[in-house]
């Protein structure tokens, strides 16, 4: 290496040497460690807790915890697909020789598991009455996209959000000054949310609407509201399910791990991977962690490098957002 | 014997880091010039505050290593500037980085920001000569 910043420091001959070969190793490490940024842009893992620290974790947060029982449920939202899941939990006790609880996940959308109604409620309409917009109506005002909830406009926090809930463009309505005015202004609306009540589902597998009323699904063949442009969701979703069994890792202390393939979950629809670890005592539970990587295969790379090309042609206005 | 030893395990030290400095110095750029075109892509990854840490960390290390072993560093102002080819390569550097930073404003603000651009960087240049010549 002839390129030297320090060349008015003479070193003498026995560390002049020391210096190149120490000159060397500094540059293999920076490359591995650059080499190890590039592998994580390029194949980028996400992970998950519970309990985080504060509201800076918020968005790594292992959401809607069971607190008692002996079946631990909980969700992590993310827009992507990976390819494989990696739990781990940390219990405060060890679990009792044998013992195995299985963990199941499968992915879908929020509003899209809840349970199916068994009567019927008013169904809400999707026009404007006396200048309100009903449950679950877009509208758009000032770069911002608002969904309309129990009477508050609740801006999306960014188009991933919007995206990944499996809301289109053209289902927005542009609204004016004074319309958006007519409702209070709630929190953001981030992607651990659930579909507003008046949601439609139509399934793409089987063909059927479902309204989203209440934390409940309700069956629908109101002609009206299946024209309301519809989340399309998967009802086979809700029965895919992939497991592993937990297993006794050496540390930490009183934990357990296992890691589930999880690349048939990209053919559905939906941004909850929803948990279930079974047979396990809940308020023994100290910790959880999940990760969701992907693997080293040309396909994920593509995926990445093409998310980067179209991030980069929207950024200069060639490209508009998926 | 020792003592000597000791000074040039301290100049190793400093050349070392003067090496790494550069080294970081030229991934700091390029990842600043990739967040500019993907805005929040990069940053998801890693943190540049810390790479700003890390970046005051050297620099502290080697003005302390170059205080203990007396070496000094002489500031001249390279008079012919478009000589000298570090500073054509942070010229580049510079122009992509404002030129990305200021695509999305209409034609009105950034001639205004041009405009005090040159005028910050022309007085800069005279304070500089000015200072070369009174010494």
């Amino acid at each position: 290496m002839r390129f030297d910043l320090t060349k008015n420091i003479k070193l003498e001959p026995v560390w002049q040497t020391r210096y190149i070969i120490a000159r060397w190793i500094l540059l293999v490490v920076f490359l591995m460690w650059i080499i190890y940024l590039g592998l994580k842009i390029i194949f980028p893992s996400q992970e998950f807790f519970y309990p985080t620290n504060g509201p800076a974790g918020k968005q790594n947060a292992l959401e809607n915890m069971a607190r008692s029982g002996i079946v631990q449920n909980f969700d992590a939202f993310s827009p992507e697909n990976f390819s494989t899941a990696k739990i781990q939990v940390v219990m405060a006790k060890n679990l009792t020789p044998g013992q195995t609880p299985d963990v199941t996940i499968r992915k879908t959308f929020k509003a899209f598991s809840y349970p199916i109604a068994t009567n019927s409620t008013d169904l809400p309409s999707v026009n404007p009455e006396n200048g309100i917009f009903a449950n679950g109506t877009l509208l758009s005002f000032d770069n911002s996209i608002f969904a309309i909830i129990d009477g508050k406009a609740m801006p999306f926090d960014n188009p991933i959000t919007f995206l990944s809930l499996g809301y289109q463009w053209n289902d927005v309505i542009p609204a004016t000054e004074s319309e958006i005015g007519l409702y209070q202004r709630d929190k953001l609306f981030t992607i651990d949310r659930p579909h507003p009540n008046g949601t439609v589902f139509l399934t793409r597998d089987s063909h059927k609407y479902f309204l989203i009323q209440n934390g409940q699904k309700l069956e629908i063949t109101n002609q009206e509201i299946s024209k309301s442009n519809p989340i399309i969701a998967d009802e086979k979703s809700l029965d895919f399910k992939l497991s592993c069994k937990l297993k006794k890792n050496i540390w930490p202390l009183n934990s357990y791990e296992c890691t589930i393939p999880i690349s048939d979950l990209t053919q559905f629809l939906g941004n909850d991977y929803q948990f279930t670890i079974e047979d396990i005592d809940v308020k023994n539970i100290k910790q959880i962690s999940l990760v969701f990587s992907r693997d080293m295969e040309w396909l994920n790379a593509r995926n990445t490098l093409a998310d980067i090309k179209h991030k980069f042609l929207m950024n200069y206005g060639y490209e508009a957002p998926k | 014997m020792r003592l000597q030893n000791n000074r040039q395990l301290e100049l190793l030290a400093y050349k070392l880091l003067n090496d790494a400095l550069m080294l970081w110095l030229v991934v700091f750029f390029v990842l600043l010039i990739l967040e500019g075109t993907v805005p929040g892509y990069f940053s998801a990854y890693l943190s540049f505050t810390k790479m700003i840490v890390v970046l005051f960390a050297l620099l502290a290390s080697i003005a302390c290593l170059g205080k203990r072993n007396e070496i000094n560093f002489k500031f001249t102002f390279e008079k012919k500037l478009l000589k000298n080819k570090t500073a054509l390569v942070l010229f580049a550097i510079s122009l992509i980085l404002i030129v990305n930073s200021v695509k999305s404003l209409n034609i009105f603000e950034i001639v205004v920001i041009f405009s005090t651009l040159v005028i910050t960087v022309f007085y800069f240049y005279k304070i500089f000569t000015a200072s070369e010549n009174n010494s």
